[in-house]
């Protein structure tokens, strides 16, 4: 047990339990971010097997039950790019994302994403269209799906973010193993459909460009990538492992620390000073098993999601910062360590108050409109637009085909996706409007024809969920 | 033809700059991109976010951020091929709360202080409590704790004191502003509202780190992979150059050229 460290300028609150060692001068702030929080339970989570975690302890390094207080990750959908899930197990299906704009089993891209009946999340081992077999024949997304979100409904475990959404993007075979290519796929389609935070718990020695340029398209549409360091206790620094290795101000990655104080990394752990940003719990990990029940797992697998889990607190307490904000916030809260990462252990209390108080230089900057994808099919051509810097005078959005007005969209979050029904055209323009009807930004783009999705799946160089210890 | 114009000046701008690091380096190079933009027909757009000096390090040595921000200079632990660019010059002040204004500090009181020799403020001459003192200090690793450590500590002190850690300046400052029997150390342009404590009869001001006469200093600047070129380099120049961005800096720090 540890003294959690202070994190910010708060005073004593009565609808607060005690947090030993937070700074009494925070405590202004924490009962603000207490009101903030309103609608969130107070109730700290009791699931069956929670005194088993050992990562989810109070007094842990990751200090998860005090960030608890202020978050609990409603709102956020987290990618879980891995082995697909079992959706039916007790801890995941009350939070598993569903995708209203497609209707279940009827062989039809309903919402024109290019995905036949993506309802939970999309199967990118097979090129085959129209099926999505999320089952999990490796029990290696499940576990990960459930340290991630597991929801707090007094069975099993609970997740870090119990109150978050987890997409489910398969790309592992039930060995574990899966292509650059899938992976890829899989981060692009995340991004496109409303994943806020990927995680991503598998690696291969390839850099390749489609993975890269994938990463890109998750930055443009304000998505944090979370990755596992990798389990071949090497320095990443000197021998890259991807996508881990690649350099993004969206992408942070996660070494594995041993449960004795959660202060010594796994020495299975891959690390580096430059490449690995965080160290949070991967050994003996208690979470979703395949068969329905509870397992430990041990690996950089089972750290990356805690830290895609606090990911996805500050997300719900802050959803105006941007991914490189979050990455950043969740490296300055880091507690400092001698360990070869960049910024320390993982804390959870520590990222999300400071998330809360952050200043967000964006936020000041003259409004940016950009168009993230405009794709037609058929009469039905879906918009992607991101919103960036102080959109405070944006009330809403005119979309324009071919110089003809096409529809009108109210302001939503920075990325939103807009459907235009029964509109034909070639050159898109989106407007964003101030209350008098001025235009504030404006963006062009040209319409495209869908793409089918699960383009390349196949292809590319080997990846996999390396090797994981399960006891 | 005004679409034409906006579409040809966005272009001119190109990518933005991209930075990443210290936080009071962040939000000083917030306000000089702002006079540099006002100044600067087609300055490109800056994206900057927050972190920590070794963060920042580290991202321009990937070539994730265009510019890392620092509150230190390049040690030798730190990557090779890195350029670092100072503009400013800043200090670590001791900081207590204003409702107990010690008078001085010197070396071997900070030495006892921080080996929890002295852990009541009846054990300090002048101070206006006499209850049990709390202290504050930074995260180990940062530029501020180093320079904390290098200007007031002997090699041999034991740390043996138990301070809160807070992940910055800022939070140090709150934390003694709300707590009357707290001391710590802050950067420079965080120590409004407290009462800064002359070390060795030096103040911690402006004055006294362009003199060189405080002891505890650090530069404040940018780090580049390589020499900073094109783009990045004319916003150095003008950084380091133009009256209004010294202005703008010595707002808060001491200008360097």
């Amino acid at each position: 047990m540890r003294q959690p460290r202070s994190v910010g300028t708060l005073e004593r609150s009565v609808s607060l339990r005690p947090h030993r060692g937070l700074a009494s001068a925070a405590a202004a702030a924490l009962a603000w971010l207490a009101l903030a929080t309103a609608g969130a339970p107070a109730q700290a989570p009791h699931d069956a097997r929670q005194g088993e975690q050992w990562a989810v302890a109070p007094g842990t390094v990751l200090n998860l039950p005090a960030a608890w207080e202020l978050s609990q990750g409603q709102g956020v959908t987290v990618a879980v790019i891995d082995s697909g899930a079992r959706l039916d197990h007790p801890d995941l299906a009350p939070n598993i994302w569903v995708n209203f704009n497609e209707v279940p089993g009827n062989r039809v891209d309903d919402d024109a994403n290019g995905y036949v009946d993506d309802v939970h999340g999309v199967d990118l081992t097979t090129s085959s269209r129209g099926r999505q077999d999320l089952s999990d024949g490796n029990g290696h997304g499940t576990h990960v799906a459930g340290i991630i979100a597991g929801a707090a409904n007094g069975r099993g475990v609970v997740g870090v973010a119990f109150r978050a959404r987890l997409m489910i993007v398969k790309v592992l075979d039930a060995r574990g193993a899966g292509t650059t290519g899938g992976v890829a796929e899989g981060i692009r389609y995340a991004a496109a459909n409303g994943a806020q935070i990927i995680n991503l718990s598998l690696g291969g020695p390839t850099r390749d460009p489609r993975l890269v340029d994938a990463v890109e398209a998750a930055q443009a549409a304000d998505v944090l990538l979370v990755c596992s360091a990798g389990n071949l206790g090497e320095n990443v620094d000197q021998k890259p492992s991807y996508p881990v290795s690649l350099p993004g101000r969206n992408l942070i990655g996660v070494a594995a620390t041993e449960p004795v104080r959660g202060r010594d990394l796994g020495s299975f752990s891959n690390f580096g000073r430059n490449t690995i940003g965080l160290a949070a719990p991967g050994v003996d990990v208690l979470s979703s098993a395949k068969d329905g029940g509870w397992e430990l797992k041990s690996g950089t697998s089972m750290a990356a999601p805690h830290a895609a889990g606090v990911a996805a607190l500050m997300a719900a307490m802050r959803p105006d910062m941007s991914a490189a904000e979050l990455r950043a916030e969740l490296l300055r809260s880091a507690e400092r360590t001698s360990l070869p990462v960049g910024g320390g252990y993982l804390d959870a209390l520590a990222s999300v108050v400071n998330a809360a108080s952050a200043a967000s230089y964006g936020l000041g900057q003259p409004p940016l409109l950009r168009v993230l994808s405009a794709q037609r099919r058929g009469a039905q051509t879906t918009v992607q637009i991101a919103a960036v810097g102080n959109t405070r005078a944006i009330v809403r959005f005119r979309l324009s085909l071919d110089g003809r007005r096409a529809a009108e969209a109210r302001k939503r979050g920075s990325v939103f996706s807009v459907r235009l029904r029964g509109r034909r055209g070639r050159k898109l323009r989106v407007d964003a409007l101030d209350a008098k009807g001025g235009v504030v930004a404006s963006a062009t783009r040209t319409v495209r024809a869908v793409k089918r999705g699960k383009r390349g799946v196949r292809r590319g160089s080997g990846v996999g969920a390396g090797k994981v210890t399960i006891r | 033809m005004i679409e034409l114009l906006v579409a040809a000046a966005l272009a001119a701008q190109g990518p933005p700059i991209t930075m990443s690091g210290a936080v009071p380096a962040a939000a000083l190079t917030a306000d000089l991109a702002y006079f540099y933009r006002r100044e600067h027909r087609g300055a490109p757009r800056f994206d900057i976010v927050g972190g920590t000096t070794t963060s920042g390090i580290a991202d321009a040595s990937r070539g994730v951020s265009d510019i890392g921000l620092v509150t230190r200079g390049l040690v030798p632990a730190d990557p090779q091929g890195l350029a670092f660019t100072a503009i400013a010059r800043t200090g670590f002040c001791l900081v207590t709360n204003r409702a107990n204004p010690v008078p001085a500090l010197n070396r071997a009181q900070v030495q006892d202080l921080v080996a929890a020799r002295i852990t009541s403020w009846t054990q300090v001459p002048g101070a206006a409590r006499a209850d049990l003192i709390a202290a504050a200090t930074l995260p180990p690793g940062g530029g501020a704790r180093l320079v904390f450590e290098s200007a007031f500590l002997d090699a041999a002190t034991p740390q043996a004191y138990v301070p809160r850690t807070f992940t910055s300046s800022a939070q140090v400052r709150d934390f003694v502003k709300a707590t009357p029997n707290a001391w710590g150390y802050a950067d420079l342009a965080f120590t409004a509202g407290l009462h800064t404590v002359p070390y060795e009869g030096v103040e911690c001001s402006r004055a006294t780190v362009a003199s060189r006469a405080y002891p505890a200093r650090s530069e404040v600047g940018f780090v580049t992979r390589g020499a900073p070129k094109g783009r990045i380099a004319r916003f150095f120049r003008w950084v380091r150059t133009s009256r209004k961005a010294r202005r703008v800096i010595a707002t808060r720090y001491v200008p360097v050229r």
